[in-house]
């Protein structure tokens, strides 16, 4: 046992490992969402029928790619953890990215909690068609959340290594179902001649389809949490966001084609695995054990990602002493911010002990549509402070400011369509962080050394 | 079932060692390094930053 403490020596500093590389990044962002299009994608159906679930998929596909897009520009010259509270933090003030960071966390982890979820459902669903019920799913939803924490805190190569591995063995499931209903030949196994009708719900079917459309893409903006334990922010951000989305929009296509077109929109819209049904429906039972095996993995990788995710949106407020600094620690041997990640735990566990998957799913949700909307304000502003040539971007997003416009346009659609579904739980989020920011104005941003918070080597903004 | 009765069991037992080996884990190490050091990350700065494990057998 050592007699002494360990300390800095001069002025050497504790750093997170710079080990990752544009596929990590892609299997960052794309096994957080994987999982919506195994499940949950199809409310929209439910909401507007097949037709506005198509609409929603590729309405709201938009709304993350300017996402993609504009965090792709910012991040690629912000090689910070964090993510977009770092960028609010440089670019609009410290109210915001108290607020930007507290929505990061919640987000994700709630939508860690919803996925330990689905593992232990799927666990449940497994014992009964091998003639168990009433499995207790509570140890499972506890070791996978367990599980993955261990695995973050011991290392962020081997987490995000795992979740390229298994996001990849699940995408590569949706394209082997693709193939097996034979997509050339309408009639033989697919039906949309006969299935997909008119709107049952006319427009207002198709806004209301709008927030569960976010299920497709929801995470894909967490991609730049690991920018500072990329090897090359600039260059790899980009890569993989982009890489991601486009990935995304390619399984989320497949998914409503191949669901469509087996299932009625009646069923479908109500359905909690529908992959896994489409496999049924196809009397494989090699398509179904593949379906279901593949629906566990992108739960899985889903929270493996949001861990990684929801400790680093932790991490770095606590660095900048936003939140208690304890938290702002590195682990000298495995450099990951470990505190974060054991904080998280409990929380999680907490969360899924609810078994309320709807109402953290909607707060989850919700968490990043605000998200997404300060982002429209940020990228506006970011240009203004540092024009294009004045600081170094790994990617320039084409059309500025027509995403920005976009996305926030996208956001107040998205907005109402919750009203309409959700609307108690929209304005009691909207309570909650708005009490959040006056506890923050009165009791904590005093506690925060101003200077010592922007370390960036960045030029001074224009006009300052 | 047997098996069913015993993977619950399982899954409580391995999470457990995993959720105690992670919280004596970082006691060991608050108790090993200075609170100072393991807070000194700096966002965006690579100089004189310290990647790798050297530090670990480093001596003030």
């Amino acid at each position: 046992m050592a007699s002494e403490k360990i300390t800095s020596s001069g002025n050497k500093r504790i750093a997170m490992l710079k080990v990752l590389n544009p596929f990590h990044i892609w299997a960052l962002g794309v096994g957080i969402v994987l999982v919506g299009e195994f499940m949950g994608w199809n409310f929209t159906v439910g909401k507007g029928g097949a037709y506005a679930s198509l609409i929603a998929c590729w309405v709201i596909g938009l709304l993350y790619t300017c996402v993609a897009m504009i965090d792709s520009e910012v991040t690629s010259t912000v090689a910070a953890a964090g993510g977009q509270y770092t960028q609010a933090k440089h670019i609009i003030g410290p109210l915001m990215a108290f607020n930007v960071g507290l929505y990061l966390v919640m987000a994700y982890t709630m939508l860690c909690a919803a996925d330990a979820l689905v593992v232990g459902d799927l666990m449940k669903s497994g014992a009964e068609v091998m003639g168990y019920a009433n499995l207790d799913t509570k140890p499972f939803v506890v070791l996978t959340v367990a599980f993955l924490a261990w695995l973050n805190y011991r290392g962020v190569f081997a987490t995000l290594t795992l979740n390229l591995v298994i996001t990849f063995l699940a995408f590569m499931s949706l394209i082997v179902l693709f193939f097996a209903v034979d997509p050339l030949h309408q009639g033989v196994v697919l039906q949309h001649q006969a299935l997909l009708t008119d709107l049952p719900y006319g427009w207002i079917g198709v806004i209301a389809a709008l927030q569960f459309g976010m299920w497709y893409y929801l995470g894909i903006e967490g991609t730049c949490q690991a920018a500072e334990e990329v090897r090359s922010a600039g260059r790899s951000i980009p890569l993989g966001t982009m890489g991601g989305m486009m990935t995304l929009l390619v399984a989320a296509t497949i998914t409503w084609f191949v669901a469509t077109g087996l299932m009625p929109w009646q069923y479908l819209g109500q359905a909690v695995t529908p992959m896994y049904d489409a496999a049924t429906l196809l009397g494989s039972s090699q398509l179904q054990l593949m379906l279901f095996v593949a629906t566990a993995f992108a739960a899985i990788a889903s929270a493996n990602g949001c861990i990684n995710d929801a400790s680093r949106a932790w991490f770095s407020p606590a660095r900048d002493r936003y939140m208690p600094v304890f938290f702002g620690a590195i682990h000298p041997k495995y450099r990951t911010p470990y505190r974060s990640v054991l904080f998280l735990v409990p929380i999680a566990i907490s969360f899924a002990f609810t078994g309320l998957l709807d109402q953290v799913i909607t707060f989850s949700i919700l968490s990043g549509l605000l998200g997404y909307t300060f982002m429209t304000f940020n990228m506006i502003k970011f240009r203004k402070m540092w024009p294009l040539g004045s600081i170094h971007r790994g990617y320039i997003h084409p059309f500025h400011p027509i995403p920005a416009i976009t996305l926030l346009t996208l956001c107040c659609a998205t907005y109402f369509a919750t009203f309409l579904g959700y609307g108690a739980s929209l304005l009691s989020i909207m309570a909650f962080y708005i009490l959040a920011s006056i506890w923050f104005v009165l009791r904590r941003y005093k506690y925060v050394k101003r200077a010592d918070q922007f370390t960036m080597p960045w030029p001074r903004p224009k006009g300052y | 079932m047997e098996f069913w009765n015993i993977l619950v069991y399982v899954a409580w037992s391995l999470s457990a060692v995993m959720l105690v080996w992670m919280v004596v884990d970082a006691f060991m190490i608050s108790s090993q390094y200075d609170e100072e050091y393991l807070m000194s990350s700096r966002e965006g700065s690579e100089d004189e930053v310290v990647h790798g494990i050297h530090l670990e057998e480093g001596s003030p």
